[in-house]
Protein backbone atom coordinates (compact mmCIF):
# COMPACT_ATOMS: atom_id res chain seq x y z
CA UNK A 1 0.00 0.00 0.00
CA UNK A 2 1.46 3.31 -0.97
CA UNK A 3 0.63 6.84 0.00
CA UNK A 4 -3.07 7.01 0.85
CA UNK A 5 -3.30 10.57 -0.36
CA UNK A 6 -5.52 11.24 2.61
CA UNK A 7 -6.69 14.81 2.27
CA UNK A 8 -7.58 15.64 5.82
CA UNK A 9 -5.45 15.96 8.93
CA UNK A 10 -5.45 12.92 11.17
CA UNK A 11 -4.19 12.72 14.73
CA UNK A 12 -3.37 9.19 15.88
CA UNK A 13 -2.64 7.96 19.40
CA UNK A 14 -1.54 4.33 19.58
CA UNK A 15 0.21 1.80 21.78
CA UNK A 16 1.59 -0.59 19.15
CA UNK A 17 5.35 -0.81 19.43
CA UNK A 18 7.45 -1.14 16.29
CA UNK A 19 4.56 -0.31 14.00
CA UNK A 20 6.18 0.32 10.64
CA UNK A 21 3.66 2.43 8.81
CA UNK A 22 6.05 4.82 7.16
CA UNK A 23 4.76 3.69 3.74
CA UNK A 24 1.21 4.74 4.60
CA UNK A 25 1.28 8.38 5.51
CA UNK A 26 3.60 10.42 3.40
CA UNK A 27 1.36 13.44 3.01
CA UNK A 28 2.68 15.15 6.14
CA UNK A 29 -0.86 15.78 7.31
CA UNK A 30 -0.90 13.00 9.84
CA UNK A 31 0.47 13.26 13.34
CA UNK A 32 1.08 10.00 15.16
CA UNK A 33 2.03 9.56 18.78
CA UNK A 34 3.23 6.31 20.29
CA UNK A 35 2.10 6.30 23.92
CA UNK A 36 4.41 3.52 25.11
CA UNK A 37 7.39 5.77 25.88
CA UNK A 38 8.01 7.39 29.23
CA UNK A 39 5.99 10.43 30.22
CA UNK A 40 4.33 11.68 33.41
CA UNK A 41 0.72 10.93 34.27
CA UNK A 42 -1.73 13.75 34.98
CA UNK A 43 -1.50 14.79 38.62
CA UNK A 44 -4.78 16.70 38.72
CA UNK A 45 -3.25 20.15 39.25
CA UNK A 46 -5.60 21.87 36.73
CA UNK A 47 -2.75 24.20 35.73
CA UNK A 48 -3.73 23.50 32.10
CA UNK A 49 -6.97 25.38 32.90
CA UNK A 50 -5.45 28.08 35.10
CA UNK A 51 -1.73 28.79 34.95
CA UNK A 52 -1.08 27.93 31.28
CA UNK A 53 -4.60 27.70 29.79
CA UNK A 54 -4.78 25.17 26.98
CA UNK A 55 -1.39 23.58 27.62
CA UNK A 56 -0.33 20.96 30.16
CA UNK A 57 2.34 22.27 32.51
CA UNK A 58 4.41 19.06 32.40
CA UNK A 59 7.19 19.53 29.84
CA UNK A 60 7.66 16.06 28.41
CA UNK A 61 6.77 14.28 25.15
CA UNK A 62 3.01 14.75 25.74
CA UNK A 63 3.41 18.52 26.14
CA UNK A 64 1.36 20.45 23.56
CA UNK A 65 -0.33 17.31 22.21
CA UNK A 66 -3.82 18.63 22.99
CA UNK A 67 -3.23 21.31 20.34
CA UNK A 68 -3.60 18.68 17.61
CA UNK A 69 -7.25 18.30 18.52
CA UNK A 70 -7.81 21.92 17.56
CA UNK A 71 -7.43 21.38 13.82
CA UNK A 72 -7.53 17.66 13.05
CA UNK A 73 -10.43 16.25 11.08
CA UNK A 74 -10.09 12.73 12.48
CA UNK A 75 -8.88 11.70 15.91
CA UNK A 76 -7.84 8.05 15.97
CA UNK A 77 -7.07 6.05 19.10
CA UNK A 78 -5.60 2.57 18.82
CA UNK A 79 -5.41 0.76 22.13
CA UNK A 80 -5.30 -2.61 23.77
CA UNK A 81 -8.66 -3.17 25.46
CA UNK A 82 -8.08 -3.22 29.19
CA UNK A 83 -11.00 -3.83 31.58
CA UNK A 84 -13.33 -2.09 29.12
CA UNK A 85 -11.16 0.97 28.58
CA UNK A 86 -7.82 2.08 27.17
CA UNK A 87 -4.46 0.55 27.99
CA UNK A 88 -2.57 2.34 30.76
CA UNK A 89 -0.22 4.17 28.38
CA UNK A 90 -3.02 5.42 26.08
CA UNK A 91 -5.12 6.41 29.10
CA UNK A 92 -2.20 8.36 30.53
CA UNK A 93 -2.05 10.49 27.38
CA UNK A 94 -5.84 11.01 27.11
CA UNK A 95 -5.87 12.12 30.77
CA UNK A 96 -3.53 14.91 29.76
CA UNK A 97 -5.69 16.13 26.88
CA UNK A 98 -8.26 17.87 29.12
CA UNK A 99 -6.70 21.20 28.17
CA UNK A 100 -8.80 20.82 25.01
CA UNK A 101 -11.78 21.79 27.16
CA UNK A 102 -12.48 24.89 29.22
CA UNK A 103 -13.18 24.60 32.96
CA UNK A 104 -16.67 26.06 32.42
CA UNK A 105 -19.80 23.94 32.04
CA UNK A 106 -22.71 23.74 29.63
CA UNK A 107 -25.75 21.47 29.54
CA UNK A 108 -25.65 18.73 26.91
CA UNK A 109 -28.05 15.77 26.67
CA UNK A 110 -29.44 16.64 30.09
CA UNK A 111 -26.03 16.57 31.78
CA UNK A 112 -23.32 19.12 32.47
CA UNK A 113 -20.20 18.90 30.32
CA UNK A 114 -17.20 21.11 29.76
CA UNK A 115 -17.26 23.71 27.00
CA UNK A 116 -14.66 22.97 24.26
CA UNK A 117 -11.82 25.48 23.97
CA UNK A 118 -11.84 25.23 20.17
CA UNK A 119 -14.64 25.17 17.60
CA UNK A 120 -13.11 22.23 15.72
CA UNK A 121 -15.49 19.32 15.14
CA UNK A 122 -13.58 16.15 14.37
CA UNK A 123 -14.48 12.53 13.76
CA UNK A 124 -13.35 10.11 16.46
CA UNK A 125 -12.42 6.53 15.61
CA UNK A 126 -11.36 4.16 18.36
CA UNK A 127 -9.80 0.78 17.58
CA UNK A 128 -9.49 -1.74 20.40
CA UNK A 129 -7.50 -4.92 20.05
CA UNK A 130 -6.86 -7.92 22.26
CA UNK A 131 -8.92 -10.60 23.94
CA UNK A 132 -11.93 -9.24 25.81
CA UNK A 133 -15.14 -10.40 27.44
CA UNK A 134 -18.56 -9.26 26.20
CA UNK A 135 -18.90 -7.07 29.30
CA UNK A 136 -15.58 -5.38 28.56
CA UNK A 137 -16.59 -4.72 24.95
CA UNK A 138 -19.91 -3.29 26.08
CA UNK A 139 -18.12 -1.07 28.61
CA UNK A 140 -15.66 0.04 25.93
CA UNK A 141 -18.48 1.16 23.63
CA UNK A 142 -20.11 3.10 26.45
CA UNK A 143 -16.73 4.54 27.41
CA UNK A 144 -16.02 5.86 23.90
CA UNK A 145 -19.49 7.40 23.69
CA UNK A 146 -18.84 9.19 27.01
CA UNK A 147 -15.49 10.55 25.83
CA UNK A 148 -17.07 11.70 22.56
CA UNK A 149 -19.76 13.53 24.52
CA UNK A 150 -17.14 15.27 26.64
CA UNK A 151 -15.21 16.28 23.52
CA UNK A 152 -18.42 17.69 22.04
CA UNK A 153 -18.13 15.08 19.32
CA UNK A 154 -21.11 13.52 17.56
CA UNK A 155 -19.32 11.48 14.91
CA UNK A 156 -17.58 8.55 16.62
CA UNK A 157 -17.13 4.82 16.07
CA UNK A 158 -15.68 1.95 18.06
CA UNK A 159 -14.07 -0.97 16.24
CA UNK A 160 -12.81 -4.20 17.84
CA UNK A 161 -9.86 -5.97 16.22
CA UNK A 162 -8.67 -9.46 17.01
CA UNK A 163 -5.12 -8.40 17.80
CA UNK A 164 -2.58 -5.71 17.07
CA UNK A 165 -1.27 -7.53 13.99
CA UNK A 166 -4.39 -6.30 12.23
CA UNK A 167 -3.27 -2.72 12.54
CA UNK A 168 -3.09 -2.18 8.78
CA UNK A 169 -6.86 -2.58 8.73
CA UNK A 170 -7.01 0.52 10.89
CA UNK A 171 -5.39 2.62 8.20
CA UNK A 172 -7.44 1.06 5.45
CA UNK A 173 -10.53 2.01 7.45
CA UNK A 174 -9.31 5.55 7.94
CA UNK A 175 -8.38 5.93 4.29
CA UNK A 176 -11.82 4.69 3.25
CA UNK A 177 -13.35 7.37 5.44
CA UNK A 178 -14.82 4.96 7.98
CA UNK B 1 -13.62 -7.03 60.48
CA UNK B 2 -10.61 -5.58 58.71
CA UNK B 3 -11.09 -2.92 56.08
CA UNK B 4 -8.40 -1.52 53.82
CA UNK B 5 -9.05 2.02 52.59
CA UNK B 6 -7.08 3.00 49.51
CA UNK B 7 -6.86 6.66 48.50
CA UNK B 8 -6.26 6.48 44.74
CA UNK B 9 -6.23 10.20 43.99
CA UNK B 10 -3.21 11.31 41.93
CA UNK B 11 -3.28 14.50 44.02
CA UNK B 12 -0.78 14.29 46.85
CA UNK B 13 -2.83 16.27 49.37
CA UNK B 14 -6.29 17.76 50.02
CA UNK B 15 -7.96 15.49 47.48
CA UNK B 16 -11.72 14.98 47.47
CA UNK B 17 -11.15 11.21 47.30
CA UNK B 18 -9.22 11.26 50.60
CA UNK B 19 -11.91 13.45 52.14
CA UNK B 20 -14.75 11.12 51.07
CA UNK B 21 -12.74 8.17 52.35
CA UNK B 22 -12.37 9.90 55.75
CA UNK B 23 -16.12 10.61 55.96
CA UNK B 24 -16.81 6.96 55.08
CA UNK B 25 -14.14 5.68 57.47
CA UNK B 26 -15.67 7.63 60.37
CA UNK B 27 -18.85 5.60 59.94
CA UNK B 28 -17.33 2.14 60.17
CA UNK B 29 -15.90 0.39 63.19
CA UNK B 30 -13.33 -2.36 63.47
CA UNK B 31 -9.81 -2.55 62.20
CA UNK B 32 -9.14 0.03 59.48
CA UNK B 33 -6.03 0.82 57.54
CA UNK B 34 -5.76 3.79 55.21
CA UNK B 35 -3.11 3.85 52.53
CA UNK B 36 -2.20 6.14 49.63
CA UNK B 37 -1.89 4.58 46.19
CA UNK B 38 1.73 5.21 45.23
CA UNK B 39 4.05 2.84 43.32
CA UNK B 40 6.14 2.34 46.48
CA UNK B 41 2.99 1.11 48.30
CA UNK B 42 1.86 -1.41 45.65
CA UNK B 43 3.18 -4.47 47.53
CA UNK B 44 1.83 -3.18 50.82
CA UNK B 45 -1.63 -2.75 49.28
CA UNK B 46 -1.58 -6.18 47.60
CA UNK B 47 -0.56 -7.88 50.85
CA UNK B 48 -3.03 -5.77 52.83
CA UNK B 49 -5.81 -6.82 50.45
CA UNK B 50 -4.92 -10.46 51.02
CA UNK B 51 -5.65 -10.11 54.73
CA UNK B 52 -8.61 -7.71 54.49
CA UNK B 53 -12.30 -8.59 54.61
CA UNK B 54 -13.09 -5.66 52.36
CA UNK B 55 -11.19 -3.03 50.37
CA UNK B 56 -12.52 0.42 49.58
CA UNK B 57 -10.97 2.32 46.68
CA UNK B 58 -11.62 6.06 46.47
CA UNK B 59 -10.73 7.83 43.24
CA UNK B 60 -11.72 10.64 40.88
CA UNK B 61 -12.73 10.01 37.26
CA UNK B 62 -10.21 11.22 34.72
CA UNK B 63 -11.68 11.58 31.23
CA UNK B 64 -14.61 9.28 32.08
CA UNK B 65 -12.47 6.43 33.36
CA UNK B 66 -10.03 5.27 35.98
CA UNK B 67 -6.94 7.55 36.22
CA UNK B 68 -3.89 6.08 34.45
CA UNK B 69 -2.01 5.89 37.77
CA UNK B 70 -4.77 3.61 39.11
CA UNK B 71 -4.83 1.51 35.93
CA UNK B 72 -1.10 0.92 36.37
CA UNK B 73 -1.83 -0.49 39.83
CA UNK B 74 -4.73 -2.57 38.47
CA UNK B 75 -2.34 -4.24 36.00
CA UNK B 76 0.27 -4.76 38.72
CA UNK B 77 -2.36 -6.34 40.96
CA UNK B 78 -3.60 -8.67 38.19
CA UNK B 79 -0.05 -10.01 37.84
CA UNK B 80 0.31 -10.25 41.61
CA UNK B 81 -2.89 -12.24 42.13
CA UNK B 82 -2.03 -14.45 39.14
CA UNK B 83 1.15 -15.49 40.91
CA UNK B 84 -0.43 -15.77 44.37
CA UNK B 85 -3.42 -17.68 45.58
CA UNK B 86 -5.64 -14.68 46.15
CA UNK B 87 -8.93 -14.81 48.12
CA UNK B 88 -12.11 -13.29 46.59
CA UNK B 89 -11.87 -10.06 48.58
CA UNK B 90 -14.86 -7.71 48.58
CA UNK B 91 -14.23 -4.45 46.74
CA UNK B 92 -16.19 -1.23 47.18
CA UNK B 93 -15.47 1.90 45.17
CA UNK B 94 -16.10 5.57 45.96
CA UNK B 95 -15.76 7.42 42.67
CA UNK B 96 -16.18 11.18 42.39
CA UNK B 97 -16.42 13.47 39.39
CA UNK B 98 -16.39 17.24 39.02
CA UNK B 99 -19.63 17.19 37.04
CA UNK B 100 -22.91 17.77 38.86
CA UNK B 101 -24.36 14.35 38.06
CA UNK B 102 -22.98 11.42 40.04
CA UNK B 103 -24.23 9.14 37.24
CA UNK B 104 -21.31 10.30 35.12
CA UNK B 105 -19.14 7.90 37.16
CA UNK B 106 -21.08 4.89 35.85
CA UNK B 107 -18.53 3.85 33.20
CA UNK B 108 -15.68 4.15 35.70
CA UNK B 109 -17.56 1.82 38.07
CA UNK B 110 -18.02 -0.66 35.21
CA UNK B 111 -14.28 -0.59 34.49
CA UNK B 112 -13.54 -1.29 38.18
CA UNK B 113 -16.07 -4.14 38.10
CA UNK B 114 -14.41 -5.61 34.99
CA UNK B 115 -11.04 -5.44 36.74
CA UNK B 116 -12.51 -7.24 39.78
CA UNK B 117 -13.90 -9.97 37.50
CA UNK B 118 -10.50 -10.42 35.83
CA UNK B 119 -8.77 -10.74 39.22
CA UNK B 120 -11.35 -12.93 40.96
CA UNK B 121 -12.35 -10.15 43.38
CA UNK B 122 -15.95 -9.48 44.40
CA UNK B 123 -17.18 -6.09 43.23
CA UNK B 124 -19.73 -4.96 45.81
CA UNK B 125 -20.83 -1.57 44.44
CA UNK B 126 -20.09 1.85 45.86
CA UNK B 127 -20.77 5.54 45.49
CA UNK B 128 -20.84 7.73 42.39
CA UNK B 129 -20.37 11.21 43.81
CA UNK B 130 -21.10 14.18 41.58
CA UNK B 131 -19.82 17.73 42.22
CA UNK B 132 -16.72 16.19 43.78
CA UNK B 133 -14.61 19.33 43.41
CA UNK B 134 -17.33 21.42 45.03
CA UNK B 135 -17.76 18.94 47.91
CA UNK B 136 -14.00 19.13 48.41
CA UNK B 137 -14.01 22.94 48.41
CA UNK B 138 -17.04 23.39 50.67
CA UNK B 139 -15.13 21.85 53.59
CA UNK B 140 -12.87 24.92 53.51
CA UNK B 141 -15.22 27.65 52.27
CA UNK B 142 -17.90 27.49 54.98
CA UNK B 143 -15.44 27.46 57.93
CA UNK B 144 -13.45 30.21 56.19
CA UNK B 145 -16.51 32.49 55.76
CA UNK B 146 -17.59 31.78 59.34
CA UNK B 147 -14.18 32.65 60.82
CA UNK B 148 -13.38 35.64 58.59
CA UNK B 149 -16.91 37.06 58.92
CA UNK B 150 -16.77 36.87 62.70
CA UNK B 151 -13.28 38.35 62.76
CA UNK B 152 -14.36 41.33 60.64
CA UNK B 153 -17.36 41.95 62.89
CA UNK B 154 -15.15 41.74 65.96
CA UNK B 155 -12.63 44.23 64.51
CA UNK B 156 -15.45 46.64 63.60
CA UNK B 157 -16.72 46.41 67.17
CA UNK B 158 -13.23 46.91 68.66
CA UNK B 159 -12.65 50.01 66.49
CA UNK B 160 -16.07 51.56 67.06
CA UNK B 161 -16.28 50.85 70.79
CA UNK B 162 -13.76 53.70 71.27
CA UNK B 163 -12.31 52.69 74.60
CA UNK B 164 -15.53 51.36 76.10
CA UNK B 165 -14.63 47.74 75.38
CA UNK B 166 -16.87 45.18 77.01
CA UNK B 167 -16.08 41.48 76.85
CA UNK B 168 -19.76 40.48 76.72
CA UNK B 169 -20.48 42.86 73.86
CA UNK B 170 -17.33 41.72 72.04
CA UNK B 171 -18.58 38.15 72.25
CA UNK B 172 -21.95 39.27 70.98
CA UNK B 173 -20.34 41.18 68.12
CA UNK B 174 -18.75 38.02 66.73
CA UNK B 175 -22.08 37.29 65.08
CA UNK B 176 -23.17 33.80 65.95
CA UNK B 177 -25.79 33.96 63.22
CA UNK B 178 -23.00 34.00 60.63
CA UNK B 179 -21.37 30.95 62.25
CA UNK B 180 -24.69 29.09 62.59
CA UNK B 181 -25.64 29.83 58.96
CA UNK B 182 -22.31 28.52 57.69
CA UNK B 183 -22.45 25.37 59.80
CA UNK B 184 -26.02 24.84 58.58
CA UNK B 185 -25.08 25.42 54.93
CA UNK B 186 -22.14 23.05 55.26
CA UNK B 187 -24.41 20.22 56.37
CA UNK B 188 -27.14 21.08 53.85
CA UNK B 189 -24.72 21.07 50.88
CA UNK B 190 -23.31 17.73 52.03
CA UNK B 191 -26.66 16.04 52.81
CA UNK B 192 -26.64 13.58 49.89
CA UNK B 193 -22.97 12.78 50.40
CA UNK B 194 -23.60 11.92 54.08
CA UNK B 195 -26.57 9.74 53.14
CA UNK B 196 -24.53 7.95 50.45
CA UNK B 197 -21.54 7.28 52.73
CA UNK B 198 -23.91 6.17 55.51
CA UNK B 199 -25.60 3.66 53.20
CA UNK B 200 -22.29 2.36 51.90
CA UNK B 201 -20.82 2.07 55.41
CA UNK B 202 -23.89 0.11 56.48
CA UNK B 203 -23.52 -2.28 53.53
CA UNK B 204 -19.81 -2.65 54.22
CA UNK B 205 -20.41 -3.42 57.94
CA UNK B 206 -22.89 -6.14 56.95
CA UNK B 207 -20.67 -7.43 54.12
CA UNK B 208 -23.49 -6.73 51.65
CA UNK B 209 -23.34 -5.53 48.08
CA UNK B 210 -25.14 -2.35 46.99
CA UNK B 211 -26.09 -0.95 43.60
CA UNK B 212 -23.94 2.12 42.95
CA UNK B 213 -25.35 4.97 45.05
CA UNK B 214 -25.34 8.13 42.93
CA UNK B 215 -25.07 11.34 44.86
CA UNK B 216 -24.38 15.02 44.31
CA UNK B 217 -24.24 18.31 46.18
CA UNK B 218 -27.52 19.54 47.71
CA UNK B 219 -28.16 22.57 45.50
CA UNK B 220 -29.90 23.12 42.17
CA UNK B 221 -27.90 22.57 39.00
CA UNK B 222 -28.06 26.23 37.86
CA UNK B 223 -26.58 27.34 41.20
CA UNK B 224 -23.87 24.70 40.88
CA UNK B 225 -22.89 26.15 37.47
CA UNK B 226 -22.72 29.67 38.95
CA UNK B 227 -20.62 28.46 41.92
CA UNK B 228 -18.33 26.45 39.63
CA UNK B 229 -17.73 29.41 37.28
CA UNK B 230 -17.12 31.70 40.25
CA UNK B 231 -14.69 29.14 41.69
CA UNK B 232 -12.49 29.25 38.58
CA UNK B 233 -12.68 33.05 38.37
CA UNK B 234 -11.70 33.47 42.04
CA UNK B 235 -8.95 30.85 41.68
CA UNK B 236 -7.57 32.71 38.65
CA UNK B 237 -7.65 36.04 40.51
CA UNK B 238 -5.91 34.54 43.55
CA UNK B 239 -3.15 33.20 41.34
CA UNK B 240 -2.78 36.48 39.46
CA UNK B 241 -4.03 35.00 36.18
CA UNK B 242 -6.19 37.32 34.02
CA UNK B 243 -9.69 35.81 33.99
CA UNK B 244 -10.12 36.27 30.23
CA UNK B 245 -6.95 34.24 29.58
CA UNK B 246 -8.68 31.07 30.81
CA UNK B 247 -10.30 30.95 27.36
CA UNK B 248 -6.95 31.24 25.56
CA UNK B 249 -6.44 29.20 22.41
CA UNK B 250 -2.69 28.52 22.33
CA UNK B 251 -3.00 26.18 19.33
CA UNK B 252 -4.11 29.12 17.19
CA UNK B 253 -0.78 30.85 17.67
CA UNK B 254 1.61 27.88 17.78
CA UNK B 255 3.07 25.99 14.89
CA UNK B 256 2.29 22.35 15.56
Amino acid sequence: MSDMNYEEKTFILHDIKNMDNSDLFTDGKTHQFYTGNKYAFCKGCFDCWLKTPGVCILRDSVFGLANHLSDCSTFVIVSKLLYGGFSTCVKGVTDRLIAFNLPYFKKLNGELHHIPRYDNQFKMRVFFYGEATDNEKETAEEYVSRIALNLNNEDYKTVFLKDESEWRKIYENIACGL
Amino acid sequence: MKILLVDCSPKRKLSTSAYLLSVFSAQITGEKEKIKLLPKNYDLICKGMQKADAVVFAMPIYVDGVPASVLRFFEYFQNFCGENNFPPVKVYAIVNCGFYEGKQTKTCHRIIENWCNRCGLRYMGGIGQGAGEMIGVIRFVNPFIAIVGSLIQFIIYAVTSAGQFSFAEALHSIGFINIAVNIGLFFVFNTFMYIATFRLAKACRHAQSVPVIYSTVFCPRFLFVIFADLFWIIKALLRGVPVWSLKDRPADRTDK
